[in-house]
């Protein structure tokens, strides 16, 4: 596994991980009290959306400028576009449940993200990358 | 927004299939975040460095289908699905254990990880629980039981 270097940290995956836990968070919170999808998860899922397109943006603006992830560009970016798709997907799949294991749906797509978006960073910066 | 209320009673003739509803929702999207790793992952590795590992290698791509055929029968109704589910589910089941077992005994032979390696230690330890869970669902909507979504959806 990856080494405990924290190095690969910065502003953009820092606010996606915590976005990705705290929206994880309180879905599963409201899930553990019964609530189905509503308007606070879904709230919160629509900012984690934001927040993805703005990471992939930030890659997407750093790659065109010529800079390149020390570990391979294909894995970067499979698990860029993963993320992006990930809250869209999840907030139409609860559309059809509106019972507590949507949030739970919710919660899953916002731990995903976190994870996801933190290895994203480390293929960028070469942690863990051999 | 259009969200119904969550204790919306089912009426009689709408068409629910009882294995995406409840608890089947979130298993069926966990199989989805795995096929959707599993796959891309494995077809990269064959594609470029086979020779490194190629028993970890295949051993992913099989874990890979394993959780495309598990996902796509969970989300189709039937008994036949059903059955499809049951099989597919159980091959994972074994797969987890036995690819878990040989990876602790014998290192040597998966110079790099698999999904199913420690028994899905890199992946949370989610490759074991998931078909245990995948497993008892299908228990949960076994064909010819009339399950009642709704206590299910509650519950």
């Amino acid at each position: 596994m990856t080494t405990s270097t924290t190095s690969y940290l910065d502003g953009w995956t820092t606010a996606l991980l915590i976005t990705g836990l705290v929206a994880a968070a309180i879905c599963v919170v409201a899930g553990l009290r019964g609530h189905g999808p509503g308007r606070i998860t879904l709230a919160v899922t629509a900012v984690l959306q934001l927040v993805v397109t703005a990471v992939f943006a930030v890659y997407l603006v750093r790659s065109i400028g010529g800079e390149a992830p020390v570990g391979p560009v294909w894995e970067l970016w499979a698990y860029l576009v993963t993320v992006l798709m990930v809250p869209v997907v999840a907030w139409m799949w609860t559309r059809t449940d509106s019972s507590r294991w949507g949030t739970f749906v919710l919660a899953l797509a916002g731990f995903v993200v976190a994870v996801m978006g933190a290895r994203a960073a480390q293929i960028w910066y070469g942690v863990g990358v051999g | 927004m259009s969200i119904p209320p969550p204790d919306r009673p089912y009426a009689a003739t709408e068409p629910v299939n009882p294995r995406t509803s409840g608890p089947g929702r979130l298993i069926i999207a966990l199989y989805t975040v795995f096929v959707v790793g599993s796959l891309s992952r494995a077809g990269f590795q064959i594609a470029t460095r086979w020779e490194d590992a190629p028993l970890a290698y295949s051993l992913s791509a099989f874990a890979g289908l394993v959780y495309v055929v598990a996902a796509a029968s969970l989300a189709i109704r039937g008994r036949r699905a059903w059955w499809v589910s049951l099989v597919a589910i159980s091959t994972e089941m074994v797969g987890v254990l036995a690819v878990g077992l040989w990876s602790v005994l014998d290192p040597g032979a998966f110079p790099d990880a698999t999904v199913w390696s420690g028994f899905g230690r890199g992946y949370l330890y989610i490759p074991l629980v998931l078909p245990m869970a995948g497993l008892w669902w299908l228990w949960s909507t076994r064909p010819g039981r009339r399950a009642d979504p709704q206590q299910l959806r509650a519950g």
